[in-house]
């Protein structure tokens, strides 16, 4: 049973959409220096609604990055942080990333995850210390030193691309950790050119390795998986220019760097690191030496930036010294490593000039990546999300730079010009085009019928023309009718869900059979029968289908089924939802009735005792479960469909099952009907009804109990249903040889409607009688015929309905609801 | 109705239509009053009750009218040209009456209204909100809402009422 979500996705993009056009006006519009609390809220709401829906609906990548917004929105409305530009950007810039991440669900390619780890890096970063942003700023002070190093590093070419891998190794290969490691570089080695960036001092600490530009990640991965804990594999890509120009000595320095010495030759490692590959002995203690430091260091700062934070403490030869230049290092680690994972990112963007983005990347991918920071919380939940949705991209991005560039631009204009398939319109706006356009017919029509008393030769333009107007008129109804009309489908696809949900909840074994998915209905009923027809199935499969095994000793399948079905008859739709189950008890709803001290006595009729199940607070259940068994529903959904203008039925056989049938009518309803006349009154008979219609001859007339009652057309008795005796119509033809027998078909149940005369064909609007009057029975609405003058549409199916009372008497019409 | 009795007797004026049944003068508040029309043939609805004239199109809605000669028992229900349809509005329903004629529009203030007294009448005097008094006239101040809604009119759905 797969449920196939795709077709809300366009609702939850549709509303994500919007929410996040609202989030970002209410940014815009937002006062810093005086935030609007109501505003603050109605921002938490749409990152709210967007997370929510879209955990709904698997979107993890928006749920995540939605996730931290709204933490931080969170903390901003409790007055726990006050709000800043800092912010009011970040948020913005996480709605474009939302904005991308919807696109590339919609259908556009990916988003870039660097991006989106930018920005949760960048939130996270705001929800932990809003001042720690700030220091980005001055960073850019550190740029200038930069090309210095260029002119001497000959690696950093525009082609300079390559693999920054970490790992640590696990507890089996620690133990002899360099021999391991001088292995799989090794083997690496024949692949790829490759070198050792950081050696780990101990086995909790991880090694780094450069890998040369052609590096297969996937092979990497697997053979590093060999030797290293999994967890802890980090592949980044990395390479630019703009990547090797930052990577300025001194942030090489703080990082690899115990002493002066060190660091030098770690300068030297970086920057061939991208150019030649050469692996190079670096002391092992040199790297170890970092690491206790840092421990210490990572709490004061925020935790994605400890790891370049620890530098000057790292340093013992110009402990004092180094402390200045440290945020400086920070930038050009910063900006080093920027590129690297956001090969979609901007061009400028990536550059040092502007930090605050380039910043953010790197506290999501660096600082996570390297798996250094393994004892402070944020960053090690963050770094499952960071690694599964960096791998595929690096995986698909193996073209340099300089292609991808254009290439990742192009989607996001695709999506924009792809976005506005569908407006969402008032649906109050679409009903008043519904009755403009039911008027125009209606005018159409009266223009029609003046017509037709005038001559046609002489007037032949204005026939042609009127024939055209029918034409247009018709077309412009169905189009405009078909706006509001959805498929049943729509509200049928969530039930195999349910179904199954609560089928395992109970240990029951249910299949769900739907027909009849494309039957149209008013978008307005879709919505509200949704919620009474899930109380329908979740009784049927709670009460009505039995335990497996009891249904395996009844000698059913053990295996039950619950059918939904949706057709079309006369004005209404009908849905049924059946279970074949082990129906309703009629003495227990009697007994319980009695308790309940409702007026019951053992002679009510089965459809009597079934409709009890609708009271308010009955239940049959001897225990209530978290299901059902409360009582709480039925009457809630009879209410409802009442609401609507529709009505329930039951029919119930015990061991059988039961069905509950539904009908809604369908106000919008444009109906094929035929015209008939009574009297003289012009009655409409809905087509769909009809099976033929005949004079009656006096053989046909058969009477049982010396009152004619039965017509037989070709071998079958067909009971008579004359119209002007329900009806009451005065001056109707009364001898049943003198006027028409329509042959009509409801609920399988054929009848003979016998009226004075037929009178045409016509498509006509229905009209509620129930809006300024109220139900009558036999009657399922009205509709203005071209001269003006209302028409009343028939009921067949509760006309056919008296057929079944027909025996005990005088047919009478069941008293309306 | 003790309450609006008192608060009528601040001297609130309300405008009042008035129209006649047979030999009666009824009134009714203005405010509920849509439209005035003639009389057109209704299409009948069957086994309606007799006061119950049928139902008509009104510029693409289904209006119920009602004889209120019929209901109240007064005057002879026959339909001439002059015969007049009052279209009330009511808590959102469009409802016409059939009446004789028309008057006028009065002004009535409550001390001008006295309570009916009980008395055996085709229409329940719950629904009669007192006599007002306007010179000789004597106008029977019906609650037109109250009545209309009215199970006893069966103009409504029960289920919509309730």
């Amino acid at each position: 049973m797969s449920i196939d979500m795709s077709q809300f996705y366009q609702v939850f993009f549709e509303e994500a959409a919007e929410h996040l056009t609202n989030m970002e006006s209410l940014l815009l519009e937002l006062d810093l220096d005086d935030p609007d609390m109501e505003q603050l809220n109605a921002i938490f709401r749409a990152a709210h609604s967007i997370k929510g829906s879209s955990g709904t609906f698997g979107f993890t990548d928006l749920q995540d990055v939605t996730h931290i917004l709204e933490n931080l929105l969170d903390r901003i409305r409790k007055g726990e942080l006050a709000i800043s530009s800092e912010m009011i950007d970040a948020f913005l810039d996480t709605g474009d990333v939302l904005q991308t991440l919807l696109g590339a669900h919609r259908g556009g390619s990916p988003a870039d995850p660097a991006d989106v780890e930018a920005i949760c890096a960048r939130l996270k970063q705001l929800t932990v210390d809003p001042a720690a942003a700030t220091p980005a700023t001055p960073a850019t002070s550190a740029t200038p030193a930069a090309p210095a190093t260029t002119a001497t590093a000959p690696a950093s070419t525009p082609t300079a691309t390559g693999f920054d891998v970490s790992f640590v190794l696990d507890d089996m290969t620690a133990e002899d950790a360099a021999t391991t490691v001088e292995n799989l570089v090794g083997e690496l080695a024949q692949r790829w050119p490759i070198r050792i960036v950081a050696r780990a001092a101990d086995q909790s600490q991880p090694w780094r390795v450069a890998l040369g530009e052609d590096a297969d990640e996937e092979m990497v991965r697997g053979m590093l998986e060999f030797v290293a804990r999994s967890d802890s594999i980090r592949v980044h890509r990395v390479g630019d220019e703009e990547t090797v120009v930052a990577s300025d000595p001194a942030g090489a320095y703080g990082f690899f760097g115990e002493d002066e010495q060190t660091a030098t030759a770690t300068v030297a490692e970086v920057d061939d690191s991208f150019g030649f590959f050469e692996p190079l002995p670096a002391d092992a203690d040199t790297a170890a030496a970092p690491a206790p430091t840092f421990s210490e260091a990572a709490p004061a700062n925020e935790t994605a930036y400890g790891f370049f934070t620890d530098i000057p403490a790292s340093v013992p030869a110009e402990p004092a010294a180094m402390v200045t230049p440290a945020p400086a290092t920070e930038e050009k680690a910063y900006g080093f490593f920027t590129e690297i994972p956001a090969p979609g990112v901007d061009a400028s963007a990536a550059t040092l000039s502007v930090a605050k983005p380039a910043l953010a990347a790197v506290a999501g991918t660096d600082g996570d990546g390297f798996g250094f920071f393994v004892d402070i919380p944020q960053p090690v939940t963050n770094v499952p999300s960071v690694a599964t949705t960096a791998a595929p991209t690096a995986a698909a991005t193996v073209a340099t730079a300089e292609e991808k560039k254009p290439r990742e631009r192009k989607p996001a204009a695709a999506a924009a010009a792809g976005g506005d398939t569908s407006i969402r319109v008032g649906i109050d706006k679409v009903d008043q085009l519904i009755n403009l356009v039911g008027e125009l017919v209606i005018t159409q029509a009266m223009l029609a019928q003046s017509a037709q008393g005038v001559d046609p030769v002489a007037f032949e333009r204005l026939h042609n023309g009127l024939a055209q107007l029918e034409r247009n008129t018709r077309d412009l109804q169905e189009s405009v009718m078909s706006i509001r009309m959805m498929p049943m489908s729509v509200v049928f696809s969530r039930f195999p869900r349910v179904v199954r949900d609560l089928s395992q909840k109970l240990g029951k074994q249910v299949e769900l059979k739907t027909s009849g998915e494309s039957t149209e209905l008013d978008k307005g009923l879709t919505e509200r029968i949704t919620d009474p027809l899930t109380h329908l199935i979740r009784n049927s499969l709670d009460h009505g289908i039995e335990m497996p095994e009891d249904r395996a000793a009844k000698g059913k399948q053990p295996v039950g089924t619950i059918t939904l079905k949706a057709y079309h008859q006369s004005g209404n739709i009908v849905i049924e939802v059946g279970d074949d189950g082990a129906g309703l008890n009629r003495t227990k709803i009697l007994s319980k009735a009695k308790e309940r001290g409702l007026p019951v006595h053992d002679q009510m009729t089965d459809a009597e005792v079934w409709m009890l199940i609708f009271e308010a607070g009955f239940s049959t259940a001897d225990q209530v479960t978290e299901v059902s068994g409360r009582g709480v529903g039925m009457d809630v959904v009879k209410r409802n469909i009442t609401g609507m203008g529709g009505r329930v039925e039951i029919d119930s056989m015990t061991g059988v099952g039961t069905r509950m049938t539904v009908r809604l009518p369908l106000t919008l309803a444009i109906l094929d009907g035929m015209s008939v006349c009574a009297g003289r009154d012009t009655y409409i008979i809905p087509l769909g009804y009809v099976i033929e219609s005949l004079q009656a001859e006096k053989g046909m007339i058969k009477s049982v109990s010396g009152v004619e009652r039965l017509i037989q057309v070709r071998g079958e008795y067909l009971p008579v249903i004359a119209l002007h005796e329900i009806f009451k119509i005065p001056r109707a033809i009364t001898r049943l040889e003198d006027g028409i027998m329509v042959i009509v078909e409801a609920d399988g149940i054929k009848a003979a409607l016998f009226i004075d005369a037929l009178v045409g064909q016509h498509q006509v609007v229905i009209k509620s009688l129930e809006a300024n009057y109220r139900k009558v029975p036999g009657i399922a609405g009205a509709t203005i015929m071209g001269d003006g003058h209302v028409a009343l549409i028939l009921d067949v199916a509760a006309l056919v309905q008296m057929v079944r009372h027909a025996q005990q008497g005088v047919p009478t019409l069941p008293r309306a609801a | 109705m003790a309450n609006e009795n008192s608060k009528d007797e601040s001297g609130f004026a309300q405008e009042y239509l008035t129209f006649t049944l047979g030999p009666e003068e009824y009134a009714i508040d203005i405010l509920k009053v849509q439209e005035i029309r003639g009389y057109e043939n209704p299409t009948t609805i069957a086994n309606a009750p007799a006061f119950l004239k049928g139902v008509i199109n009104l510029r693409g809605t289904i209006v119920p009218i009602v004889d209120m000669r019929i209901k109240f028992n007064v005057g002879k229900a026959d339909y001439t040209p002059f015969t007049v349809v009052i279209i009330l509005n009511i808590a959102g329903r469009v409802v016409g009456i059939v009446v004789d004629s028309v008057s006028d529009v009065t002004m009535l203030r409550a001390d001008q209204i006295r309570p009916a007294p009980e008395f055996a009448a085709t229409v329940d005097t719950k629904y009669i909100n007192g006599l007002g008094t306007l010179g000789e006239r004597m106008l029977i101040v019906v609650d037109i809402e109250k009545l209309m809604i009215s199970s006893e009119m069966a103009l409504v759905d029960e289920a919509a009422t309730a």
